[in-house]
């Protein structure tokens, strides 16, 4: 789509390689602390998202472009609208939230059949660990039944969004991800 | 050979920016922004309904594209040679190719979106104020709190309009003594010019002020404090029938003003993100409301009006943005350069208001 337009977009001037990436899960997950976390910014007033965020990051010589899209139940049928040409899926998920951990299995599960999302990487963020009452990354991997996931790259990183805990790990892993496609 | 094939590379580049430049492109694409820009505002967060929008954008920039190089018979494999090439740098500017580039870029899209509503609104406003004279209590002080930057915009907004108006006035004064000097002399008189837009909505909106007053009683047109002051002679043919309405809720809302802009600066961001705020209170939403609904009316009509102008406007210059329809050889002299100088008025409240932001 676009062909015509990517040309012209050459002329904006920007050398550096631009992705995308899309930053999904339930509501409360935390994916809007996450986004503002990744921006270095204030992470303390945020409040439930309706509509959806855009940041650029910059990471290892490239412009991650992560979009956030609200994770209410109402919400959830636009995601789809926002998987077109996306390099990168993080899924957020709230360790401390056991009774939704089938809800986010079942959505996480819809998400990897799109056809947009065919071959894309897939990091998980098992977020919220700084509360006492969260799973370990492991048992939530299991939960998720990721080890059934062959057609595309997957990882799980526990991590405290509220923090910064972890996260520097799971953007670190997005990188290496990145620069072994482009060999 | 190889000089040919540049000149060719050339011609390719400035035929686009040429076309890019003209109003084939640039009504279509100024038409899309006026009718959609509404629902978009400066939040961080955007809607889920922006998104809708942006598609539309793009599939619409996409066929004026393809169109066009059909029409020219450059093919993809021409365009895309011309546009990788230097030249192609050279010969284009940033401003001719936002509107294409925002095409890609959702963010940009987002912030010429923003931009045009703030416009529109601005435009309204000037509008209504040229028309009454004062602008409605539910406009000015009544129920919001402003910023200081919001305040320093309100002081260049109402010194503008104020300007507008005084030039409106000497512009009617000078209309009447010339037909009745035209009487005397001769029976056909050209009433108004039809270059003139803002004539025409002036004339428009005057039959419909009647209408306003009755649909919303609770948004007096009497004015603040300040505006009032400064107009002296306030040409508000409604007044007179909301004054004796009772209108408790604008009373209280001044009150709360007066309370609230003592401190809690906080607030007052609330306050102007309008909707989401939870702890607005029955009559500030309902005034938010009437100012909303009064804005949209205003809005439509100046819509309408763009649109009417347009249709009716010979084939328009290239450089049709926010410009007034071109002046006809039979205006004054004098009226030529009223106008200019509110063009000037305009662009530098534009400046000031937008690029504060």
């Amino acid at each position: 789509m676009l062909g015509l337009l990517s040309v012209i977009q050459k002329l904006k001037g920007s050398p550096e390689q631009e992705l995308r990436i899309v930053l999904l899960g339930l509501d409360n997950a935390g994916k809007t602390t996450l986004l503002k976390r990744l921006a270095s910014e204030e992470v303390s007033t945020i409040t439930p998202t309706q509509g959806f965020n855009i940041k650029s990051v910059q990471s290892h010589g490239l412009k991650l472009n992560v979009w956030d899209i609200g994770g209410q139940r109402s919400i959830r049928p636009y995601w789809k609208k926002y998987l077109g040409s996306t390099d990168l899926l993080i899924y957020v998920i709230d360790s401390a939230d056991q009774k939704r951990f089938e809800e986010t299995g079942q959505e996480l599960a819809e998400l990897t059949e799109d056809e947009s999302l065919t071959g894309v990487p897939l990091l998980v963020f098992a977020n919220k660990q700084d509360l006492v009452t969260a799973a370990p990354a492991a048992e939530i991997a299991e939960g998720l039944s990721l080890h059934t996931y062959r057609d595309r790259e997957w990882q799980i990183q526990a991590c405290s969004a509220l923090s910064g805990e972890g996260v520097q790990d799971g953007m670190n892993w997005i990188s290496s991800q990145i620069m072994n496609r482009k060999k | 050979m190889a000089a040919g094939e540049e000149d060719d590379v050339e011609w390719v580049v400035d035929t686009i920016a040429g076309f890019l430049r003209g109003p084939a492109w640039s009504i279509p694409i100024l038409e899309f922004m006026e009718h959609n820009c509404e629902v978009f505002d400066d939040e961080e967060e955007s809607k889920l309904s922006y998104t809708e929008i942006y598609q539309e954008y793009q599939a619409l920039v996409e066929r004026l594209l393809e169109d066009y190089l059909k029409e020219v018979g450059i093919n993809e494999e021409k365009f895309q040679e011309a546009f990788s090439s230097p030249l192609a740098k050279t010969h284009t500017s940033q401003a001719i190719l936002q509107t294409v580039l925002a095409a890609e870029d959702f963010r940009l899209f987002k912030k010429m979106m923003v931009q045009k509503n703030i416009e529109m609104q601005l435009q309204a406003i000037r509008i209504i104020k040229e028309r009454n004279g004062v602008l409605p209590e539910c406009l000015t002080e009544g129920s919001d709190v402003f910023s200081e930057i919001e305040q320093e915009e309100m002081k260049i907004l109402r010194e503008v309009l104020r300007k507008s108006k005084e030039e409106y006035e000497i512009e009617q004064e000078r209309k009447r003594t010339e037909e009745a000097r035209a009487k005397l002399k001769a029976p056909d008189v050209t009433h108004s010019c039809p270059g003139d837009s803002r004539e025409a909505v002036k004339v428009k909106e005057s039959t419909e002020g009647a209408e306003h007053s009755e649909e919303s009683p609770k948004c007096p047109l009497e004015g603040s404090h300040k505006s009032t002051k400064e107009d002296p002679t306030p040409v508000c043919p409604v007044q007179k029938g909301t004054e004796n309405l009772p209108q408790p809720s604008c009373t209280k809302g001044k009150e709360d003003t007066k309370k609230r802009s003592a401190g809690k600066g906080s607030e007052n961001t609330v306050q102007k993100a309008g909707v989401k705020g939870p702890d607005l209170s029955e009559t500030e939403k309902q005034q938010l409301k009437q100012r909303e609904d009064y804005l949209k009316k205003k809005r439509d009509l100046l819509l309408a009006t763009k649109k009417e102008s347009k249709s009716n406007a010979p084939p328009p210059s290239s450089d049709q943005k926010e410009e007034e329809p071109p002046p006809k050889e039979e205006m004054s002299e004098e009226k030529q350069r009223l106008l200019q100088k509110r063009k000037m008025l305009a662009e530098k409240l534009k400046e000031e208001v937008i690029n504060k932001r």
